[in-house]
């Protein structure tokens, strides 16, 4: 459990700060950019060893 | 005979740094070959002198012995699947996907962040097979791509921290990754660490490293190297112009393909139907391949990359040559004086050691670990025993994100180069900012989780192993916050002369250093203040290595090169 939600937590982290340096800065971006490093955490977490 | 490790580690690393450095204009395999023939030669010497015929006639056992099969059956293995993924059109079946998921309510900035790092979650035997399927899409984003959706600031921004992604995902791949090196020495001690003790602090790192890609090409390299990329921005008489979007089609073999791969990919991982060789999985998968998708073996062997692969071998015969004839003796001699130099002692050594393929990086990250991850273990209670398995753990977790994540920024046929050629920018463009984001955020995170999540995980019976996510938590947001203000801050300070923006750049980069040289040591001797400060000295010391390998201007560079290096 806390592997998935460590990995959520840096996916959104880095999903955020990657929409920011696509110039992707109102709040919906930012939000879509969090959703997107949410699910990327969510696969990544789900593809490792627990 | 002690003469003669120092004699063979010097062959090495001169042959290294003066390819590194383009004096030997040759692929570094055949340099790692020439390395190990002349290592070999003098060993013979040396024993025939020394030893008579007898010992000469042992070298050959003892130089092959130190060849490790696994990693590269499994690197083998993992190609070949992806080259039936590639011949039945799966990569085409991804970029479906990832048109509709576009559409969705993530927008074109949730799917870019997938897409960004799509390579570490696939987490393929190496980052080039992934780079090579979709850099060519990424392209198409941009005006000279045809959708005109993004500009070329956003564009640059795109490839640069897709490619550092690709660039990193073979590290933490479960299928020959370059992880698993590492995982097989700590296997004497963590008995389940083949099955990926290595991975989760990689792929952590490499997150977030990713991340701070994308905002040091934004802020600083765009600023450092404006005139060096060779992207156009869309005219003014093109903006609002709505641009077709190219048809992509995907057969349905692409999608049984890709599910295939998605199924071998999670049994090899998960492993249910009991204990088996990732190969054998793998080769399985390959095999319903050709009976689902009707795809032939040779399309399979077309998967095969071959840098990768001989770049392990040659990392393995080199490593193998200086085994046999005490290099590896010799070196952890020399890092063994390190500890005793007072500034630095045993934190401070091994803030270098974590960085050091960082600092040379070659073409493949498989070469110097292969002959470097073998003294890495002989730290721990193996020979020299300045760290118990725990702390071992914890190094070989930071210096394996860190090299695995070299051939980013390496100027010899570096996986980064196919990103930088994609977005048409001079050879180095990208090095600072992957090398900024290897040192001062991949190794200390990684570290921190190995502590604080993995040990745990992976020897849950020892009560002194904790799981503590909220200091993890804590020290991403730290690290990512100071390494925020000193991008931000050079940002400010950065003008025009190239020779200042030079020495900004490296005090950011010593600053950085400091910091993750200081994490380090405490995550492997907690609140010890000597130790803290002793890995802050040597996070230094390594930061204004790699910071001054950092071009000051490309173009100059490129031109210095290409007429050739003065003697």
């Amino acid at each position: 459990m806390l592997t998935w939600l460590t990995f959520i937590f840096v996916g959104s982290l880095s999903g955020v700060i990657i929409a920011w340096a696509l110039d992707m800065k109102t709040p919906r971006e930012l939000v879509q950019g969090a959703v997107g490093g949410f699910i990327a955490g969510l696969l990544m977490a789900a593809m490792l060893p627990h | 005979m002690e003469i003669l490790g120092y004699l063979t580690l010097g062959i090495f690393l001169t042959l290294m740094l003066l390819t590194l450095f383009g004096y030997i204009r040759t692929p570094v395999q055949t340099v790692l070959v020439m390395s190990t023939i002349l290592c070999l030669i003098v060993g013979g010497i040396f024993r025939f002198a020394y030893s008579g015929w007898d010992a000469v006639m042992l070298l050959p056992n003892e130089f092959l012995g130190g060849i490790i099969l696994h990693p590269i059956t499994a690197l083998l293995t993992g190609l070949f699947l992806a080259g039936g993924l590639k011949a039945s059109g799966g990569f085409e079946a991804l970029k479906v996907i990832l048109r509709y998921l576009r559409r969705s309510p993530i927008g074109l900035v949730g799917t870019l962040v997938i897409l960004i790092n799509l390579p570490v979650i696939s987490s393929l035997p190496c980052g080039r097979i992934l780079a090579a399927a979709l850099l060519p899409l990424l392209f198409t984003f941009g005006f000279e791509g045809g959708l005109g959706i993004l500009t070329k600031s956003q564009l640059i921004v795109l490839i640069g921290a897709f490619t550092r992604n690709a660039m990193g995902s073979c590290g933490p791949s479960p299928i020959g990754g370059v992880g698993q090196i590492g995982e097989g020495f700590l296997g004497s001690f963590f008995p389940t660490a083949s099955e990926g003790i290595l991975r989760a602090p990689q792929a952590f790192s490499l997150m977030l490293g990713t991340a701070i890609v994308a905002i040091f090409l934004k802020m600083i390299s765009q600023r450092l190297y404006p005139e060096d990329v060779a992207l156009r921005e869309a005219p003014p008489s093109a903006e609002g112009v709505e641009r077709k979007e190219p048809e992509i089609v995907a057969p349905l073999e692409g999608y049984l393909a890709l599910a295939i791969f998605v199924l071998s990919l999670l049994t090899a991982i998960f492993q249910p139907f009991g204990k088996m060789p990732v190969q054998s999985v793998l080769v399985a998968g390959a095999l319903l391949m050709i009976v689902v998708c009707r795809i032939r073996l040779t399309h399979l062997m077309e998967g095969i990359i071959l840098l990768p692969v001989t770049a392990m071998a040659s990392g393995f015969l080199a490593a193998g040559a200086l085994a046999a004839t005490g290099g590896f003796d010799a070196l952890g001699t020399l890092l063994n004086s390190l500890v005793k130099v007072p500034f630095l002692g045993v934190a401070g050594m091994l803030a270098i050691f974590v960085q050091f393929q960082t600092i040379l990086p070659l073409s493949c990250a498989r070469i110097l670990t292969a002959a470097l991850v073998p003294v890495l273990y002989l730290f721990g209670p193996a020979k020299f025993a300045f760290l118990d398995w725990s702390q071992l753990a914890i190094v070989m977790a930071a210096y394996i994100i860190n090299a695995t994540t070299s051939c980013g920024p390496s100027p010899l046929g570096g996986g980064g180069m196919m990103g930088e050629g994609t977005m048409r920018a001079e050879t180095g463009f990208i090095k600072g900012a992957y090398t900024f984001a290897s040192m001062a955020i991949m190794a200390p995170l990684a570290a921190i989780y190995m502590k604080f999540m993995n040990l745990k995980v992976f020897q849950p019976s020892d009560p002194s192993f904790v799981k503590d996510i909220t200091t993890i938590m804590e020290f991403a947001l730290a690290v990512v916050a100071v390494n925020l203000f000193l991008i931000f801050l050079s940002r400010r300070v950065l003008g025009t002369d190239s020779s200042r923006n030079f020495y900004f750049q490296l005090i950011g980069f010593l600053t950085a250093g400091a910091l993750a040289g200081g994490i380090l040591a405490f995550a492997l001797f907690e609140t010890n203040a000597t130790a803290i400060l002793q890995g802050v000295a040597g996070g230094i010391v390594a930061a204004m290595l790699i910071g001054l390998m950092v071009p000051r201007t490309l173009s100059r560079r490129m031109t210095a090169t290409l007429s050739g290096p003065e003697m």
